[in-house]
């Protein structure tokens, strides 16, 4: 998808000198996915923010040791940020990773009416994603909306390649079913409403 | 089952015309164009982007940490052996005393008046005397001034007016003393945002006297960082340790502040 995800070897070795140049173009690279990945999941700026901080501060401690091994660098980097979510949810009791409200609406429509006709608005598609199994609404976040790739997301929920693959689909097409039930159940409420 | 939408996904992404991809899947053309435009739809449902005041302190303290790491890398072998012991000595004593009060990190976010605070000053301290290189030293300094920032809001947020802007009080003396050498020119401006943010929600609830003191700390820090930039830079001020203000020592690790 559309994030960058491909380090070169030599700003890695830079990087796991601690050279700052290579430290800070790695961190603007990051920065936006990282936040927004952790936003959408904790829902509150201050938390997002330091959890967000203690990412890069655990990256600058775990990089002189960092080997590839196969593994892109920006899934390592997420895999950092995913195990700091999960184990605030923890601690605040909750056990599955959910997108909170908090994630933005940046459609294009400038109009309500264009939104209705050419795409979901956003509650609608919050509401449906919710309706999804825990796997399904991960891959479907972690896909679409956090722009991951699949070797990433693969990572992070510790499946092959894949079986990503087979779930974005089923996920993609739950969705759709999902959005198509209520829109026709809300076209009967309003055909009811019309004639009571 | 799943190649069709897996090819379409790939040409999106690639940029290539989708036309030709959907021509090897004639059967279920409208079952993808659907399936894309949902995907496409998803992609809208982001979150913000971080705050670019965040952005700046965030990557501030990265590369501090960073220096920290390369300092303490470069200590001469039979001295950082020498220091083992009690590095590790000071790192479990207050890991024993952090866990005791609740938590590790709890260190880090705590303000004055908190129990956890003389434990936070006290590793500043410690960081600040093995940090040997002038430049991380003072890189470190700048690092501190902007928790004294950063406690100065918290305490304005829970009503210790008065302690609020003693912080900012120390964070202006370390930076006005020679930290804020190392501060860029967007990163001051980010602080200037800050103090004046604060001043204003301090204005905003009534603290109208609080308000002036920050803002007036603000005008002597500006007026100081001016006068500092119009001077010519030689070596040692380029890259010198910014030393605490006069009168005023252990200002950058908020000695005084407890």
């Amino acid at each position: 998808m559309g994030a960058v995800k491909t380090l070169d070897d030599a700003l890695i070795r830079r990087a796991r000198a601690l050279d700052p140049g290579a430290l800070a173009e790695i961190y603007e690279r990051h920065l936006d996915g990282i936040y927004r990945y952790i936003y959408a999941r904790i829902g509150h700026q201050a938390d997002a923010e330091d959890l967000t901080e203690q990412v890069f501060l655990k990256m600058v401690d775990a990089i002189p040791g960092y080997r590839s091994r196969g593994v892109p660098f920006s899934s390592w980097l997420y895999r950092i940020a995913h195990n700091l979510v999960v184990d605030r949810y923890r601690r605040s009791g909750r056990t599955t990773l959910q997108l909170t409200e908090a994630v933005e609406d940046r459609g294009p429509y400038a109009d309500p009416e264009g939104r209705f006709e050419f795409g979901q608005d956003r509650s609608r598609l919050l509401d449906a994603i919710r309706q999804l199994t825990p796997d399904q609404q991960q891959v479907i976040a972690m896909r679409f909306i956090d722009n991951l790739d699949v070797q990433d997301v693969a990572h992070l929920l510790r499946r092959r390649p894949g079986a990503i693959h087979a779930l974005q689909y089923r996920a993609l097409n739950s969705l759709q079913r999902i959005l198509r039930s209520e829109q026709r159940a809300g076209v009967q409420r309003a055909q009811g409403g019309r004639r009571g | 089952m799943d190649r069709a939408l897996r090819d379409c996904l790939d040409a999106l992404h690639d940029g290539r015309a989708l036309q030709d991809v959907l021509r090897r899947h004639p059967g279920r053309r409208d079952e993808m164009i659907a399936m894309l435009q949902l995907s496409v739809d998803l992609q809208q449902l982001q979150a913000p982007a971080p705050d670019p005041a965040f952005r700046l302190r965030a990557r501030n303290r990265m590369l501090a940490s960073a220096r920290r790491g390369r300092s303490l890398s470069r200590l001469p072998v039979t001295y950082a052996r020498r220091l083992r012991p009690v590095l590790y000595g000071v790192a479990g004593a207050a890991a024993a005393v952090a866990i005791v009060a609740g938590g590790a990190s709890a260190a880090a976010q705590t303000v004055p008046g908190e129990p956890l605070y003389p434990l936070k000053t006290a590793v500043e301290g410690i960081e600040l005397r093995l940090t040997l290189d002038p430049t991380a030293s003072a890189h470190l300094r700048l690092e501190f001034a902007q928790r004294r920032l950063a406690e100065a809001q918290r305490l304005a947020s829970i009503g210790r007016v008065p302690e609020a802007v003693q912080m900012v009080d120390l964070y202006a003396a370390t930076l006005s003393a020679g930290a804020g050498d190392q501060a860029s020119a967007a990163g001051q401006a980010a602080a200037d945002q800050e103090l004046q943010r604060l001043a204003g929600s301090l204005n905003a609830s009534g603290q109208r006297q609080a308000a002036v003191s920050i803002e007036r700390a603000k005008a002597h820090l500006d007026q100081a960082m001016a006068s500092r930039q119009s001077r010519p830079t030689g070596p040692s001020q380029a890259t010198g340790p910014a030393k605490p203000a006069a009168g005023r020592p252990g200002a950058a690790t908020g000695a005084k502040a407890r």
